[in-house]
C-alpha cells in the first residue's frame, strides 16, 4: 500500500504508527455510519453520541488485534454491536473520558431540528420495542444488513458466522419484525427472498 | 433509507464532529504513551522510613508517639479512579473524575498496576481539566498537580490531587506499597501523632 494514499488501510497504519490525525481522519470518515448504527440500536441521539465515542476508543485500544485491508467500517460495526448490547456498562467503562454534550446555551436554538429529532427518537423507540423481542442474533443480522446496508458476506465477517447463517437469521428476523410492526412486505419480495429490500447483492 | 419503518438518518452536526475528533485525538495521544516501567515496588524504602520514624519518636521520650495509619494494598487492578478533586463520597458509579479500565490492547492489558502514573498521564493530557478544553494542549502538556494514592474499600486504587495527608483527611487508607510517580516515591505515606498519654 502507498504511504501517501488515504485509504482506510493507509490511515490505520499511520494511526498505529503514532499519527493521531490519521485516526481523526478515520473518525470523520466513518462517524456518520457508526452514529446511525448506534442511534438505531439505542433509540436516543444522546446515547448514540456517547456510544460512538466508546466505539472509537475501544477500537483504538484494540489496535494491536486489528488488521485493516480495505475498510475499517466492518470492524467498527463489530465493536459497535458489542457496545450497544450493553451500552450503559460500556459507557461506564469510559466514565470521565467521554466528551460531554454541549450545554444548551452553547447550541444554536433550532426548534424545528430539535422537534424532528424528538420525533425520530419516538419513532425509533417504537421500532425497537418490537425489534428487541427478536433473538439477539437476528437483531444483529438485521441491523447490519437491513439498517446499515452491509452485504451478507460483510455481515458474516462482522458477526463471525457463515454467510448462510446470516441469510437465515435475516429471513426469520425480517418476518418476525414486520409482523410485530404490522408493516407489509416490500413490493414483489417475499420474506426470505434472496434479494430482498435493504440487502445488497453478494459479491462472493 | 432502505427500509420504510426507520426515521431518516441524521448526521452529527459538523461542529460536533470536529469537537469529538479533537477529543479522540487527545485520547489517542494519551493512550499511546507507555507508562513508565518500574522494576519493583519500593516496599523497602517505605518500611525503612516508617521504622525510622517510630524509633525516633521512642528515642526522644516525648509524649508523642507516631503510629502509622493502616495503609492498604490495592487488590483490584482491573480499574483505577482518577479524581479531579479531593472529595470522596463512596464507591458508587458517580464521582468527580474518570475511571480507567483495563482492556485488551497495548496499555493496561493486564490491569493497572501503576495508577498514579496513569492518572498523571490523564492530567497531562488535559482530560482532568474542567470542561475538557478543546484544541491543542499547551506546550509540554497540562499541569499535573501533586497526586496521592489511596485505596478504596473495594480494593481499587484512587488517585486524588492534594497534599500527603489527603487519604487521611478523606478517611481512606493510603496505598501500600508506596505508589510512585515516574519511578520516584510519591508522598503518600502519612504519619500522625497519637493522643498524648
Amino acid at each position: 500500500m502507498s504511504g501517501a494514499d488515504n485509504s482506510d488501510g493507509a490511515l490505520w497504519a499511520r494511526a498505529c504508527a503514532g499519527d493521531e490525525h490519521a485516526f481523526g481522519a478515520l473518525f470523520v470518515r466513518h462517524v456518520d455510519a457508526v452514529y446511525a448504527f448506534c442511534f438505531r440500536r439505542l433509540g436516543s441521539y444522546a446515547a448514540a453520541e456517547d456510544a460512538v465515542q466508546v466505539v472509537f476508543m475501544d477500537t483504538w485500544r484494540k489496535r494491536d488485534s486489528v488488521t485493516v485491508e480495505e475498510s475499517l467500517l466492518p470492524f467498527l460495526y463489530g465493536v459497535a454491536s458489542n457496545v450497544v448490547r450493553n451500552a450503559s456498562r460500556a459507557t461506564r467503562r469510559y466514565a470521565g473520558l467521554l466528551l460531554a454534550a454541549p450545554h444548551e446555551d452553547e447550541v444554536a436554538d433550532h426548534a424545528d431540528e430539535v422537534a424532528d429529532r424528538l420525533d425520530d427518537e419516538r419513532q425509533m423507540q417504537a421500532v425497537l420495542a418490537a425489534f428487541r423481542k427478536l433473538p439477539q442474533r437476528e437483531q444483529e443480522a438485521l441491523a447490519l444488513c437491513d439498517w446499515q446496508d452491509l452485504s451478507h458476506s460483510e455481515a458474516a465477517a462482522v458477526l463471525g458466522v457463515p454467510v448462510g447463517t446470516v441469510k437465515s437469521r435475516i429471513t426469520r428476523g425480517r418476518k418476525r419484525l414486520r409482523a410485530a410492526l404490522g408493516v407489509s412486505e416490500p413490493n414483489g419480495v417475499e420474506p426470505g427472498g434472496s434479494t430482498s429490500e435493504g440487502v445488497r447483492g453478494e459479491s462472493s | 433509507m432502505t427500509v420504510n419503518y426507520l426515521p431518516p438518518p441524521r448526521p452529527l452536526p459538523e461542529q460536533r464532529v470536529q469537537q469529538l475528533r479533537e477529543h479522540l485525538q487527545r485520547f489517542v495521544v494519551t493512550e499511546r504513551e507507555p507508562a513508565p516501567k518500574r522494576s519493583r515496588w519500593r516496599r523497602r524504602g517505605f518500611l525503612g522510613g516508617a521504622g525510622a520514624a517510630i524509633l525516633l519518636a521512642a528515642g526522644t521520650g516525648t509524649a508523642v508517639a507516631y503510629v502509622l495509619l493502616h495503609p492498604k494494598p490495592v487488590t483490584n487492578f482491573t480499574s483505577a479512579r482518577c479524581y479531579r478533586t479531593a472529595t470522596y463520597t463512596g464507591t458508587g458509579a458517580s464521582f468527580p473524575g474518570m475511571e480507567l479500565a483495563s482492556a485488551p490492547g497495548k496499555n493496561w492489558a493486564g490491569g493497572i498496576p501503576h495508577a498514579l502514573d496513569a492518572c498523571a498521564q490523564m492530567w497531562a493530557g488535559g482530560f482532568m481539566q474542567p470542561g475538557l478544553p478543546s484544541g491543542h494542549p499547551p506546550q509540554g502538556g497540562y499541569a499535573v498537580p501533586p497526586l496521592v494514592g489511596c485505596t478504596l474499600p473495594n480494593g481499587i486504587a484512587a488517585i486524588f490531587p492534594g497534599p500527603p495527608d489527603t487519604c487521611e483527611r478523606l478517611g481512606l487508607p493510603a496505598q501500600t506499597p508506596v505508589p510512585t510517580l515516574h519511578g520516584k516515591p510519591a508522598p503518600a505515606i502519612t504519619l500522625r501523632p497519637s493522643s498524648p498519654g
